[in-house]
This record gives C-alpha cells, structure tokens and sequence, in this order.
C-alpha cells in the first residue's frame, strides 16, 4: 500500500510567519504615516511660499493711491501681509519694487535712488539704499524688517502672531534697540516650545537649521580657558604642528632626535 | 556705427544662433540655415536703422519633429492605451529689458497660455528676480525655462570637450533596463540643473546617452539617469 507522504521542504518555508507579518505591518503603518507627515510637512511649506510670493505681488503695486488718502488702508493691509515674511523675503520684495521702478517701502511711489541716480547710486548711497527713493524709506524698511521673525512660517507657533509696528504709526522711527533680552514677547518660551513639538514630532533636535532657533546673543560658558591642543610635555604649540604633532624634520645624515621615543624609527 | 554697437550686434548674432541651435538638438523643426544664419544675415533681419540689434524681432516659435514626439510619448499602459506626447510647440522670446521681475515673467507665462504653448523659453540679460523664479513651477504643466545671454554666447554642445549627449526614448529607456537587469535608479546621474541637461531641456526621470570618444576604447557610451 503506497501511502503519499506530504513533501516537506527542508528550505525556510516561503512566506512570513504570522508574528513577522504583523510586526511588518505595523512597521510599514508606521513607515506610512511617518512619510505623509513629512509630505504634509512638505506641501505646507510649499503653500506658504506661494502665498509670500503672492504677497510680493500684491505689495508690488502698493500705495494703491498715489496720495496720501489710502494710506492708512493701505498700511494697515501691508502689516497683514507681511506676517509670514522672513526679513530675507522683505529683501526680496524690495528686490522687485526696484525692478518695477518703484521705492522699496511699499508705502511709497518714488522712483528708488537706483533709477534716479542712475549707475553711480551703488557707490554714492549704498547697495540697500539704492533701493529708496530717500534715507527716510530706507530706514523705515530697516526698522519694519528687524520685526521679523528669522523662523520661517510653517515652522512658527501657529498661536502666535508678530505684532509689527510702522514707524509712521509711531510718529518716529523709533530707535532700534540693540539688548534683545529687553523685548517682552517671550521668545524664550517659544523657541522652548517649539523645540520640544518637534521632539514630539520624531525629528532630532539636529535637524533644525541652527540659524532658526538661535538667538544673536552669544553666551559665553564661564570657565573657558584656552589650552594647547597638544598636551605633550606642556610644550607650546608651534605653528608647524599638525594636529598637534609636530613633525619632525629628517635629515638623511646625523638625524638627531631629542623624543625618548620613536628615536629608533628614524632612519 | 560704433564699435559698441557692432559688438553687441555679434553679440546677439552668436546668442540667436546657439539658442536656434539648442532648440535643432532638442529635435525641434528647424532648418540649418536659420541655425547657421550669417551675421550679415542677421544685420539684415534683426538691427535697425540705427544699429542696435531688436531684441523683439528675435522672438520664434518652432514645432516638433515626429523625431522629438515619438521621444516625448509614454510608453503605453492599461488605463492608456495611447498616450499623447509630453511635448509641444516651444516659444522663444529674448527679453528687451535688463532686469526682470515677476511681472515679466507672468506676463510671458500669460502669453504661453493664451496661445497654448507648451514650452516658454526666455532668455534674459540679468538673472530674473529670487521671486519671479519662484512662479515658474506654478505654471506646469506648462514650462518655463530661462536662459542667461551670457550662457548662450557658445554653444556648449559643440565643445569637443563636451561628449555627446542623447535622450532616450521611453522604449529605448525600457529595453536598456531589461538588458543590463537594473533598475533607473541604479544608473548614475545627472542633474536637472546640469548645463548639458539645461541644454537639451531634460526631465526628472529621463534616461540620456553620453557617448564618449577614447582614444584606448574608441567610443563607448554610458547612461545617466536626469534627477
Ligand atoms: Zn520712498
């Protein structure tokens, strides 16, 4: 009687075992979700930039009067839609105010010093100047781009909005103060938050560009003395040494070595 | 006529020529006289009474060849049967004005809509503004490249330094993969950004032949993948 014995193979049993395909499973869940976060991450930065660029366009054509009766209007819109300027895209909407033949303080339809002045407006007021119809605009530039906030857009605490204040509101150009420290809007704590979501997130806090959390204020640690990088037998370090090591120089005859060791290696 | 005047005619004369040229390559209708046109051919055409070179009047529109269609079409897929060519009629203008903002750009982007171009080529004195570069993805499918003067004033191509630089068409990219047994990604690359890939208006994803001559293996050919 021939009984039919089931062939087993003795190779690893094709397909994976129920345990190994759930844990897959749940590894590619989590591969998948990580990736859409990213591409929303992605996408949201896109949008932003499209809507700075648009807002370029939009102040391109500022004032929208060419007196002074829509100026507040105007004024207070120009305050909207620099909200998500980084001071870099304030250099860019100057940029193209210039190109346009118009004054880089949107609230201006002066011709910039670059037309008026022709060629020799770099060298007579300066490469940022150039670009205003007077000092006056210029400084009134400068003083709405210190106001800015270095983070770009979609990485900023969407509960926060910048408070940005117009010189001409003011009354004066009001002085720009040079201690950060002083300014009360907490940006301790929200660089603070900011970086702990991120965390959260499962990004590292390495995958920050640097220049986006750090404050222009240097902190020096206490304590930093500086010492030779080469420790050995306290010697100075001359400027020959490479890495601190000083090479030695080998001469083919009476090579003489003043190191207790290694002496036996020359030759 | 000053000497500034009949350099800048050459000027323009070498810029029409490489980018009549680079638009023959690319397998645009073209014929050989208008890529070899003369210069006194284009004082004919192109200067005025008064000697400055028209940059207005250099502006062409050219067709592809069944060559360049054949290349630019899918190959064909279940939901697609037959695909139509990525690939259309090509309208260039050189811009008059020194600089250029988002405004001429738009306005140029504006036009390639209105007649249903499919490709823009701008080439312009300055490079365009951080911001006018930004709407240029904005517009796809419809495309926008833009060329510096300066870049067009030789014709890369013809360097004998620069090997000879092919597109693949979507069959001819298939058929090297399953020879060779690779994937796309296992080839080297090139980038999109690379003045020969600029040159021939390269896409993500295409597969572009480089034949090389040695002077120890007479010519040998590689494949790069345009990333
Ligand atoms: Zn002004």
């Amino acid at each position: 009687m021939a009984f039919k014995v089931p062939v087993k193979s003795i190779l690893k049993q094709p397909g994976p075992r129920p345990d190994e395909a759930e844990a897959k499973s749940a590894r590619d869940q989590k591969n998948y979700t990580l990736a859409l976060q990213h591409a929303r991450k992605i996408q949201a930065q896109k949008d932003w930039q499209i809507r700075i660029v648009n807002a370029i366009q939009v102040l391109l054509d500022y004032p929208t009067t060419s007196h002074q009766t829509g100026d507040e209007v105007d004024a207070s819109k120009f305050i909207v839609l620099i909200q998500p300027f980084q001071p870099s895209d304030l250099d860019a909407l100057i940029e193209e105010r210039v190109v346009d033949g118009k004054c880089g303080w949107p609230l201006c339809s002066n011709e910039p010093r670059s037309v008026s002045l022709g060629k020799d407006a770099e060298w007579k007021v300066g490469k940022f100047k150039m670009g205003f119809c007077s000092n006056a605009c210029a400084k009134k530039m400068a003083f709405v781009k210190t106001q800015l906030s270095e983070i770009p857009v979609w990485e900023r605490d969407p509960g926060i909005s910048i408070s940005i204040t117009l010189p001409d509101v003011v009354g004066v150009v009001a002085p720009v103060t040079k201690d950060d420290s002083s300014v009360p809007n907490g940006n301790y704590d929200v660089a603070n938050a900011i970086h702990e979501l991120a965390l959260e997130r499962g990004e590292k806090a390495t995958s920050f560009r640097p220049n986006q959390v750090m404050l222009d204020q240097i902190v020096e640690k206490a304590g930093v003395v500086h010492k030779p990088l080469s420790g050995v037998h306290g010697a100075d370090v001359s400027s020959t040494a490479i890495e601190g090591y000083e090479p030695r120089v080998k001469t083919k005859v009476g090579f003489v070595d003043e190191d207790e060791e290694g002496s036996e290696d020359g030759d | 006529m000053s000497e500034g005047t009949s350099q800048e005619q050459s000027r323009l004369w070498r810029i029409l020529r490489t980018t009549k040229q680079m638009c023959y390559d690319r397998g645009y209708e073209l014929t050989e006289e208008e890529c070899n046109i003369s210069l006194a051919d284009f004082k004919l055409q192109y200067v005025d009474e008064s000697g400055a070179p028209q940059r207005t009047r250099m502006a062409f529109t050219a067709r592809p060849t069944p060559e360049m269609l054949k290349k630019y079409t899918p190959l064909p897929r279940p939901g697609n049967p037959e695909p139509s060519a990525d690939i259309g009629i090509i309208h260039v203008e050189f811009a008059s004005e020194p600089s250029i903002g988002i405004k001429h750009l738009k306005a140029f982007a504006q036009l390639l809509h209105e007649k249903n171009y499919h490709t823009g080529m701008y080439v312009t004195q300055a490079a365009p503004t951080s911001s006018a570069l930004k709407i240029i993805p904005s517009i796809l499918p419809t495309v926008m490249e833009i060329f510096r003067e300066e870049d067009l004033l030789v014709n890369i191509s013809r360097h004998e330094l620069v090997p000879k630089h092919t597109l693949l068409s979507p069959e001819d990219k298939k058929r090297l993969l399953e020879r060779y047994r690779l994937k796309e990604t296992q080839l080297p690359r090139i980038r999109m950004d690379d003045p020969m890939a600029r040159y021939l208006g390269l896409k993500r994803g295409q597969v572009v032949k480089i034949i090389r001559k040695s002077e120890t293996a007479g010519r040998y050919a590689s494949y790069r993948w345009v990333v």
